[in-house]
């Protein structure tokens, strides 16, 4: 075992204690237990320390000390290497400490100096240091959990033993990053230790009135994991117990629970009171009787009789002047130069080469969106060895869009992992798996779902590289299926993707064409970002041309989709088409509207669209965000910014309504934007009169402008339903249709199997006469009615729309 | 809150650069677009009233939205009456700022208002009274700015009182014959021809934006001032900027 904190160590200094050796607890040697002392010593003063530097007020921010939970973070760091992975907490400095931070760089972050660990960009709570594994302690209660799951999951796909390991309170027990965490770990078999420091308390709350089983460690037995509960201020205890459980992981066996029973004899936060409301002076004067350096000190003494007093007097005093240069250190560390602010947002540059390449023309080939990013998704497998690729159900089954179908097959359980519906616990997996050297996508199925998981996608992953000053990074892909489709109802329909543009750090692509979903997930796949990819459900089932070789499309490089000279439409995703649709439609009225598909939200091409305008002077923003703070304004004014002497007319906007996207086929169509919407749009574009949005509710406002209300609703020919070819086909013909059955949201069409009858034979109502397939399952089609089945009127091999007729049944009753 | 209340022009920014770059006046016109808004296609049908001088600057590229045939009805300005006859000479020159706008940072604490275009205005003032010019005021035109002002010829004027007084905050009435100063935004236009008002014996006009050199145009009636004099001012007015000190005694 070595403690790895890097000052000068005590060396080799007892001759004459040899021969106690055989008092000693197993598997300490000592040198060992020394070395326990010295590394809880060093705890203790550098905390009072910083203390002291910010009741002076010499530190910005406020810290949270880990006075008096030693013990914890000692034992268990004790049997770590540098490269296990440690996430921690909010009272993180401790564990940075143990894990073996230098002292200097610890107390320069603390003071937001450039010589910081993190060049004072993250401070107490954001301590990063990956030259010692420590990914992170965390201002977020139980978000580190998931990370240390991740970062042991990477590892073993690393082909190495190393662990994560997670410390966290007893306040986060009671939370969904706990419980979501410990399940996925269990089911993994994660090579993880999950240490909670029960100090009784989360801030002020008994840990006994936030949840009536307060045996942390029992709450194991709920994931089938083992769960160890130990005296947390006796660090002989804590090592003891800990070895077991990272052998444990280390040899595969699974994640453990380990509870360490410890109490924080200073407030929550400095400043805080000792005792405050929730606890009594008597209770925090009985646990300094358990202090756990007077305990070790005493045993050392008296137990084991292992050193003499004075000899960790010396101790004392040389860890007094580690601290006291640390403090020095930190006093004559500069501030960081405000010109730097800007720096370890996104990696710089943003695209990753490979993306910058200018592939040479080559063939192409027809393919469906789904096949499309799955091959690429299939390459960048084969190239990394360690990309991982977490979904609910996309592994055997094959995903619910058919959309990962035959990667399983090809990649094994081990990286097509199929996750429990935990969006947060994944995602975060997915952020540790990225932050320690392999690659994941977090599959979160539907794009209402990253909800689920904001917190980690905007407050861990978004930010870690900033936080981390540049130090660390996390090149995750959020893919999500997006948008209207069919009706899919107030949570399956959305898009969203305003609110991920707005984080700094994560990169949103929505792109049009099989060719680009695919070229952008393979640039994500080799990006340096978290990167949010949203796939338009509504294109799933669409075809075209991509090319046979390797094709990756760049980040913040928009397509004209096609030119044009009197309007400039911008759009992405499915509305890309919707305006394709309507350049249609206004070039039969004269009006020559060019189509930019932008392709990536985030970064956003403004130049592509300012030359644009600078050709057409006029602009519309189409697209299926929200309109209140979305991409129309975004882009209005970017153009404002960079083109304002181009416009001839106001920008305009046409958006998805705001509002919760309703069932009824006649209401979504009333909200979503359509090729009408746009042509309606573009026309008060060109006549200097934009529409105005349907108002948000503003106290004492007008209700919606009179050109506010859909198109859709004004229009009563447009409203009525728009009747899809393949029922027009259907009610045609003779005798009881029988029909190509409607499946699922983003399937459109299937191919006939074989026919389980012939033309002539009877039939009874309900016999199976056809099997069908489509890109998810083969279906069986039963006669709709008693009668003789009609003429074949689809053969084998054919692809018939849903819908379709396919034959029929005649003479029925 | 109506248009008309502020007298402002409603016109596209779009048609407002094409106005600009085409030296067209849009006050008091109406165009087709909303409340009377003024948009590109409605500058087809403006011709160059007469009263405007000619831009100095050369004519733009012509936008694709217009066509040439529409731009040909545009650009010519038809004089109606032939000015008369007069003999015009020109020179020009660089005239280096750099020193100038390095004095500025210097001074912005007792002098916030002052910038470069007053200290150009004094060493435009003392290069008069070295070339002994026959003009008494400046005639100040910065149509970037919306700015025209007149400003006595005296260089012994405080760089303060020539802001106050370009910037319209105080006048003062003008006397005699001005030479007008005709003030282009924008580098890396050389001027080569201006037209003279009657009765305005000389015209200098500079083109500089943020560079440090500005081109300098003067045109001048012969017939009231001789090619040496006019040498004479656009030389002292270069040895003036380059060493800013002169400015001083």
């Amino acid at each position: 075992m070595s403690v790895q904190v890097s000052r000068p160590s005590a060396g080799s200094r007892r001759a004459g204690s040899e021969q106690k050796t055989h008092n000693l607890p197993a598997g300490l040697t000592a040198d060992a237990m020394i070395e326990l002392y010295e590394s809880m010593v060093l705890l203790r003063k550098f905390e009072t320390v910083a203390q002291m530097a910010c009741r002076k007020g010499e530190t910005p921010g406020f810290f949270h000390l880990y006075i008096g939970q030693e013990a914890t973070a000692v034992g268990i760091c004790a049997h770590l290497r540098r490269s296990d992975w440690v996430t921690s907490t909010h009272r993180g400095h401790g564990h940075a400490l143990a894990k073996g931070m230098s002292p200097d760089i610890l107390m320069a972050e603390l003071y937001g100096r450039v010589d910081g660990c993190c060049g004072g960009r993250g401070g107490t709570m954001h301590l990063y240091d990956r030259s010692i594994g420590l990914f992170g302690t965390n201002g977020i209660v139980a978000a580190g959990i998931s990370h240390a799951v991740g970062a042991g999951i990477s590892a073993r796909t690393r082909g190495t033993d190393d662990i994560g390991v997670a410390f966290f309170g007893d306040g986060a027990t009671n939370h969904g990053g706990f419980h979501e965490s410990l399940n996925f770990a269990g089911i993994m078999r994660a090579p993880a230790l999950l240490v909670c420091e029960n100090n009784l308390y989360a801030t002020a709350t008994p840990l006994a009135t936030a949840t009536l089983n307060p045996e942390i460690a029992s709450k194991a037995a709920a994931y089938g994991i083992p769960g160890v509960a130990v005296d947390g201020n006796d660090v002989i205890a804590v090592y003891e117990a800990a070895g077991a459980a990272v052998a444990r992981a280390r040899s595969g066996k699974g994640p453990t629970l380990f509870e360490a029973k410890t109490y924080r004899t200073v407030g929550h936060h400095e400043g805080d009171h000792v005792t405050g409301t929730y606890r009594t002076q008597a209770e925090v004067d009985e646990w300094l009787a358990r202090d756990p350096i007077k305990l070790y000190r005493r045993r050392l003494l008296e137990d084991f009789a292992l050193v003499a007093d004075d000899e960790l007097d010396a101790i004392d005093a040389r860890i007094d002047a580690i601290v006291q240069h640390a403090l020095e250190f930190a006093r004559n560390s500069p501030e960081p130069d405000p010109a730097t602010v800007g720096l370890h947002i996104y990696a710089d540059p943003i695209n990753p080469a490979d993306a910058l390449v200018q592939a040479a023309p080559a063939a192409t080939r027809t393919q469906s969106w789904l096949d499309a990013v799955r091959d690429g998704i299939a390459e960048e497998m084969r190239r990394d060895p360690n990309l991982i690729y977490f979904g609910e159900g996309t592994g055997e089954r094959g995903g619910t869009f058919a959309h990962t179908k035959g990667l399983w097959t090809e990649f094994g359980p081990e990286r097509m992992i199929d996750t429990p519906i935990s969006e947060q616990g994944f995602t975060g997996a997915a952020i540790g798996a990225a932050a320690t050297g392999a690659r994941a996508i977090a599959d979160l199925m539907f794009a209402d779902f990253m909800f689920e998981a904001a917190g980690q996608i905007v407050l861990q992953g978004s930010k870690l590289r900033y936080m981390s000053n540049g130090q660390m990074n996390a090149p995750f892909v959020v893919r999500v299926g997006a948008g209207t489709v069919r009706s899919a109802g107030p949570h399956h329909s959305g898009t969203y993707h305003p609110v991920w543009a707005h984080i700094p750090g994560l990169i949103v692509c929505m792109p049009a064409t099989p060719a680009d979903a695919k070229g952008l997930m393979k640039t994500a796949l080799r990006a340096g970002d978290p990167v949010i990819m949203l796939e338009p459900k509504a294109l799933f089932a669409s075809k075209g041309e991509v090319p046979t070789g390797e094709h990756l499309v760049p980040f913040g490089v928009a397509r004209i989709a096609r030119p044009g000279r009197d309007i400039t439409i911008a759009a992405a995703g499915q509305i890309v088409h919707r305006a394709l649709e309507a350049a249609e439609k206004l070039a039969a009225r004269g009006i020559e509207a060019e189509v930019i598909d932008l392709r990536t939200i985030m970064p956003l091409d403004v130049d592509t669209i300012a030359a644009s305008v600078a050709r057409t002077h006029r602009l519309l923003v189409a697209d299926e965000g929200y309109g209140p703070f979305g991409v129309g304004g975004e882009i209005a004014q970017a153009i404002n910014e960079l083109a304002f002497d181009d416009l001839d007319a106001p920008v305009g906007r046409v958006h998805t309504e705001a509002m919760s996207h309703p069932l009824a086929p006649t209401l979504e169509r009333a909200m979503i934007v359509d090729a009408e919407r746009i042509v309606a749009a573009a026309e008060g574009v060109i006549a200097g009169r934009p529409l105005l949005p349907r108002r948000w509710y503003s106290i004492g406002g007008q209700p919606a402008a009179a050109n506010a209300s859909a198109p859709a609703v004004a229009d009563p020919v447009k409203a009525a339903p728009e009747a899809p070819k393949a029922v027009v086909q259907a009610v045609i013909g003779e005798g009881e249709a029988i029909t190509m059955p409607f499946g699922d949201l983003t399937i459109s069409e299937g191919t006939i199997v074989r026919w389980l009858k012939a033309a002539g034979d009877p039939v009874q109502a309900g016999d199976l006469v056809a099997e069908i397939e489509t890109d998810k399952a083969v279906v069986e089609i039963e006669a709709p009615v008693a009668g003789t089945l009609g003429p074949i009127e689809q053969d084998v091999g054919a692809v018939v729309p849903m819908g379709g007729r396919i034959g029929s049944v005649i003479g029925g009753k | 809150m109506s248009a008309q209340a502020f007298e402002r022009i409603a016109a596209s920014p779009y048609a407002r650069r094409l106005a600009r770059e085409r030296g067209i006046s849009l006050a008091g016109r109406r165009g087709s677009g909303p409340n009377g808004r003024i948009v590109a296609a409605d500058l087809a049908a403006m011709v160059l009233p007469a009263a405007v001088a000619a831009p100095a600057e050369p004519p733009a590229a012509a936008p694709p939205v217009v066509s040439q045939a529409e731009l040909a009805q545009v650009s010519p300005a038809p004089m109606k009456e032939a000015a008369p006859q007069r003999s015009i000479s020109g020179f020009a020159t660089g005239l280096d700022l750099s020193l100038l706008r390095a004095l500025l940072p210097t001074i912005v604490d007792v002098a916030p208002d002052v910038t470069i275009d007053d200290l150009v205005l004094k060493a435009i003032g003392r290069a008069l009274r070295v070339a002994d010019l026959p003009v008494e005021t400046i005639d100040w035109r910065d149509k970037a700015a919306a700015v025209q002002a007149i400003i006595p010829r005296a260089d012994g004027l405080a760089p303060s009182r020539i802001a106050a007084l370009r910037s319209g905050t105080e006048t003062d009435a003008a006397r005699g014959a001005s030479i007008i100063v005709s003030r282009i935004r924008q580098d890396g236009l050389r001027p080569v021809t201006a037209a003279l008002d009657p009765n305005v014996p000389i015209r200098l006009t500079l083109a500089v934006a943020e560079a440090d050199i500005a081109e300098a145009l003067i045109v001048f009636d012969e017939a009231e001032i001789t090619d040496a004099a006019a040498a004479q001012f656009l030389a002292a007015l270069r040895d003036c900027l380059a060493v800013p000190l002169r400015l001083l005694v």
